[in-house]
């Protein structure tokens, strides 16, 4: 690239000592290009800038599964929401199942709640309670999450079993 | 070499070519809708016309009487009430500045630690106060009247008061008065306040006649609920965009100017204020530390952390005897948090809508001009106190001139 404007600077050169006017008009020409090309290149600009605005900032790799093995595989837990999508500011109750790897109900757990804004560094605005059922299933009352983005739940479950942990991530929209 | 004339004709064309190509992009991107799908789903959140009608308050009974109402309306205004006798709950919430006073701490008789809020639109927030220490409206109400710095008066003053004056149109929406005549029972100052010769009267009354005195002294804050309930935000400028951008109807979105719809855009995108301000109130009734400056020469004021400790054990909150709630009317109440990281120095997120009428801003007046506002979520410093939520905007000046206008765009 250097040495094609160094070889044209050279032609010009020569050609400014011959012909002082052609170079004149070569100097518009230029002027002309490199008008066209900078427009062209905001213009390439602005079509990448409206492409980025219109992507989502979800983590590429987020698990947003509903139902998964506990960390240390004790349980196979799952939460239905009883509301869909998740509403943003209201109160939330939602049902969790709680069962052995091979799909038997673990119906005398202690289960602790909790959850987090990753990006916003706080929790929930509430404290929920989780109360068992009598069918075996678990009722977890009073979530609440005050803001659309990127949240997650996790619940520490206790039994004769063992003790152990699931999360559970999730992206509300805004 | 290529002779001149053929030169530039090829240049000429090339550069022809170029600004057709510019010219196509151009056009291209300005035929894009300004909004997208997801975009139109959060401006119809914020739209007035999307507020759900009002929540029902079953902590108060009276709470849709217009009776009540009417007797709200006149004690809200009434300066009778207060110690100095010119000190109603309508000095501090003025109408005019859409319920609030324009000072940075609020003035009773002396002066207060906190902004005045407004009033508009709270029957539909959980938490009442900067802190919310309070959960209803009525509960509210009645706290300024036995604050020495607000109305300094106590509550047997303002049943003594509010029967000499209302007494009428008190028992058409309450029922009969009881006989307040005798002072050995009934003391005409009597409270459990800062002055101790109305606490030690306050303190020597039997529990019944002190239920009494608490009976009527809520009801105060009934019928004034009762008034606040009527107080709702009226369209704006941006409602009425929003209604052209959903009904697509191209001549009505010239309400806004193209710097008041590039402050839209910030607001609901970069800027992330809908993350707190969102709703058709433009708040979500939740409490955030967003590292608000402290003010020289007033006391630590750490937030949330005290007013949720201060609600649960509330003698007038939704479990209380003297509410007209079911306990399981009491949801907000019952999951509150208490503790937590995020309660320190958090301060209730306020509305948006006439925020251009409610300066000074913040809960103790920090910020003169919505300028400065924007300058502090710009900067995002830390927090005197607990961490600050807040990440730097990095606007530019420009980007956050048109968020200041767009804000204006949400008087009513």
């Amino acid at each position: 690239m250097n040495d094609a404007n160094n070889s044209r600077a050279s032609i010009n050169q020569e050609t400014m000592n011959q012909q002082p006017l052609m170079n004149k008009r070569g100097l518009y020409v230029r002027r002309f290009l490199f008008i066209a090309i900078a427009l062209v290149a905001v213009s390439f600009g602005a079509m990448f800038f409206v492409m980025s605005q219109m992507s989502q900032q979800i983590p590429s790799d987020l698990d947003t599964a509903t139902s998964k093995p506990s960390v240390n595989s004790l349980y196979e837990v799952s939460y239905q929401p009883s509301e869909e999508p998740i509403p943003i500011g209201s109160l939330q109750t939602w049902l969790l199942e709680v069962t052995t790897p091979q799909g038997e109900r673990v119906q005398d757990a202690t289960v602790m709640v909790a959850g987090d804004m990753p990006e916003h560094g706080h929790g929930l605005p509430t404290s929920p309670v989780v109360t068992a059922q009598e069918d075996g299933s678990y009722l977890v009352e009073g979530l609440k999450f005050q803001m659309g983005g990127w949240w997650y739940t996790e619940f520490k479950i206790s039994s004769p079993l063992g003790d152990d942990t699931v999360r559970f991530d999730f992206v509300l929209s805004k | 070499m290529m002779q001149t004339g053929p030169r530039i004709l090829l240049l000429l064309s090339i550069l022809a070519v170029l600004i057709v190509v510019t010219v196509v992009t151009v056009r291209v991107l300005g035929q894009q809708p300004r909004w997208t799908d997801e975009e139109k789903a959060v401006l119809e959140n914020l739209w007035l016309e999307s507020l759900p009608p009002l929540p029902p308050d079953p902590s108060n009974h009276v709470a849709d009487d217009g009776r009540a109402a009417a007797l709200g309306q006149a004690l809200f205004f009434d300066p009778r009430f207060s110690s100095n006798g010119q000190v109603a709950c309508g000095s501090c919430h003025r109408p005019e500045l859409n319920f609030t006073d324009g000072l940075p701490l609020a003035q009773g008789v002396g002066s207060t630690n906190r902004k005045a809020m407004t009033v508009v639109g709270t029957a539909y927030s959980p938490w009442l106060f900067w802190d919310g220490r309070k959960d209803s409206q009525w509960a509210q109400a009645t706290e300024p009247l036995e604050n020495a710095n607000e109305h300094n008066l106590d509550r047997s003053s303002v049943v003594h008061l509010l029967a000499t004056h209302y007494r009428e149109p008190y028992e058409a929406v309450f029922g009969p008065l009881p006989d307040l005549s005798d002072s050995t029972r009934f003391h005409s100052r009597a409270g459990p306040v800062a002055d101790t010769e109305a606490q030690a009267a306050w303190q020597s009354m039997a529990p019944e006649n002190q239920e009494t005195i608490n009976q009527i002294f809520t009801n105060f804050g009934k019928a004034v609920a009762a008034y606040e309930r009527t107080l709702q935000p009226k369209p704006s400028r941006f409602d009425a965009y929003v209604k052209a951008v959903l009904g697509q109807d191209a001549k009505a979105q010239n309400v806004l100017s193209d710097d008041e719809i590039a402050g839209l855009k910030l607001f609901i995108g970069e800027g992330n204020c809908t993350d707190c301000h969102n709703g058709p109130l433009f708040t979500t009734h939740e409490f955030h530390n967003t590292g608000v400056p402290e003010v020289e020469g007033l006391p630590e004021d750490l937030g949330r952390a005290n007013g949720a400790k201060l609600v649960a054990t509330n003698e007038f909150n939704c479990t209380s005897f003297y509410s007209d709630a079911a306990p399981e009317d009491c949801a907000e109440l019952r999951f509150l948090k208490t503790e937590g990281h995020e309660l320190e120095r958090a301060f209730k997120v306020p509305t948006l809508r006439n925020v251009a009428k409610m300066a000074p801003y913040m809960h103790a007046g920090q910020f003169t001009t919505l300028g400065e506002v924007l300058n502090h979520y710009n900067t995002a410093p830390e927090a005197p106190a607990g961490h600050s939520e807040l990440q730097p905007l990095n606007f530019s000046e420009g980007q956050l001139k048109q968020l200041e206008l767009f804000l204006q765009t949400l008087n009513d």
